[in-house]
């Protein structure tokens, strides 16, 4: 990994430069084609609460958990938390293809293989996929990094924030029409396992260590969709242990090694049974579209419950498109089924509003300019507690 | 929207040519599959066709390509540079639909679909 955060930014930028265009070529019975897509996003901190936490220079605006993308208090234009450029093979042969595709992102300075699976069409109905492929917990989760494919410059992290986005294992898809509705159905099993979790850096510090593993996943989804009308229901349960890795950020003021890294290993939740439900409900009707996701997230045997929603209203007007979108993520102790009172460290309540303007440049290619202010209102002693933010980002996406 | 002759189509409606451009059923007709053509992003038939079939614009269309595409979910249509290309690849392909004006049409093929201005 290049360690030079400057030259990161700057071959990663230079690849897009220099990307073909997508390919397409005919090998005997083998079909082989390729294309990609990237995001180059600048993001400006306008405002919000100032204070150190944990290593973060804050006001902070966390855009994507997983990847531990943070925009922080810098006065400088900051490019690196959400752009990437991404470019995925497959290879064709019969009802046979496999797929692959890597994200580089300014965020890790990295190169991840995203997906890599082999899928075999059962029937014009019916396929099997086995591999590495994105856990669909969200709407968006399968189009997280296609920028193009988003309204927004990046997703909501209110909804879209969580340590897991990938598995490795087995799907099958089951696409057809039931009357007038088209009908996409996925059955999924499988496992994932996360070393240094960007999700656990924006808890435990920059530099900590950690290791998620999620076991025994199994679920399902099911879209629906119908002239201007799209639903979709998601049913996501696994066996979860998180554990410290080795380095923790010592967030205890009463410590005599606060506000530095300390060893730590051991769990940072007992293992648990995990159960994610959501659905959602899109509209484009006419020149209008409404965009409404809503998840609950149950920790059996552990004593909190997550949820979190958004709703978002757009207005397509020729090649513009403004955007309104509230957002919210709380989380709430939980006994017994029932929602107890507030402590001093819960809940966790940060709702979010989001102004986006989209402008269709080329077919092919779009900008969008968007300003994102999150209220933190949870309870005063949750660590850590980032507080509020203002943030301004403009971001170009294209594929290719 | 014009097929071969051979393709054993004699007609189309408006759903069945959106499931097969928009990657919702890649099924023509039995044992033959359907190789939608698509004209350049850039072309005036292309925006068009997609106007008048779904009422989306090139933008929204490349945006729900996208989704599928990137997802491997579904192809997008082949790319062909030309409406004479167009006609070419459905005479040489018995599964390949394409959508031409009216004025390239030839005896070579058969029109299934006509998709009229509003």
């Amino acid at each position: 990994m290049i360690k030079n955060a400057y030259m990161q930014t700057f071959l990663m930028f230079a690849m897009t430069l220099l990307i073909p265009s997508s390919f397409a070529q005919q090998v005997g019975a083998i079909s082989f084609s390729g294309s990609g897509f990237y995001t180059i996003m600048a993001g400006k901190m306008l405002g919000g609460s100032h204070s150190n936490v944990q290593d973060y220079n804050c006001p902070c605006y966390i855009s994507d958990y997983a990847q531990a993308s943070v925009y922080t208090g810098t006065s400088r234009l900051q490019w690196k938390p959400d752009s990437k450029v991404g470019a995925q093979g497959s290879a064709t042969y019969n009802d046979f293809s496999i797929t692959a595709q890597a994200v580089v992102r300014g965020a890790t300075g990295a190169a991840n293989l995203e997906w890599l699976y082999g899928n075999y069409n059962l029937n014009n109905q019916i396929s099997v996929q086995l591999g590495r492929k994105r856990l669909p917990m969200f709407y968006y989760s399968d189009v997280q990094d296609i920028g193009i494919s988003l309204p927004w410059t990046h997703l909501p992290p209110s909804l879209y924030g969580w340590e897991a986005v990938n598995y490795n294992g087995i799907n099958l898809r089951y696409q057809d029409r039931w009357s007038d509705w088209s009908a996409t159905a996925n059955l999924l099993a499988g496992d994932e396992s996360i070393n240094n979790s960007g999700y656990w850096k924006i808890y435990n510090g920059r530099q900590s260590q950690s290791s998620v593993k999620w076991s025994n996943i199994i679920g399902g989804d099911l879209t629906l969709s119908r002239d201007w009308l799209e639903t979709r229901a998601v049913y996501i349960q696994s066996r979860t242990e998180e554990n410290y890795g080795g380095l923790l950020w010592d967030s205890n003021p009463a410590s005599p090694t606060y506000q530095t890294y300390v060893p730590q290993t051991g769990s940072i939740y007992p293992p648990s049974k995990q159960q994610i439900m959501g659905v959602s409900f899109n509209v484009d009707y006419q020149n209008w579209l409404l965009r409404s996701e809503f998840i609950q997230i149950n920790h059996v045997g552990l004593t909190w419950r997550d949820h979190a929603q958004i709703i978002g209203v757009g207005y397509h007007y020729g090649k513009w498109q403004p955007m309104a979108t509230w957002s919210e993520y709380w989380s709430t102790i939980i006994t017994d089924g029932v929602i107890q009172p507030a402590t001093p460290s819960y809940p966790i309540l940060q709702p979010l509003i989001s102004l986006t303007l989209k402008y269709d440049l080329t077919p092919t290619s779009d900008l969008k300019i968007q300003f994102d202010s999150l209220t933190d209102k949870s309870s005063p002693l949750n660590i850590p507690n980032y507080g509020n933010s203002r943030l301004l980002t403009l971001s170009f996406d294209s594929v290719f | 929207m014009v097929v071969n002759p051979k393709s054993g189509v004699s007609k189309l409606n408006k759903d069945d040519v959106i499931d097969i451009f928009m990657g919702r059923n890649r099924q023509l007709s039995p044992g033959i599959s359907a190789v939608p053509l698509d004209l350049p992003a850039t072309s005036a038939e292309r925006e068009a066709f997609y106007l008048r079939l779904t009422g989306k614009s090139m933008s929204q269309i490349t945006a729900y390509w996208a989704r599928l595409h990137f997802t491997g979910r579904a192809s997008p249509p082949a790319l062909v540079l030309s409406q004479e290309n167009a006609i070419q690849r459905v005479i040489d392909d018995r599964g390949a639909l394409a959508y031409v004006s009216r004025s390239q049409i030839t005896a070579q093929v058969k029109v299934v679909f006509e998709l009229n201005e509003k």
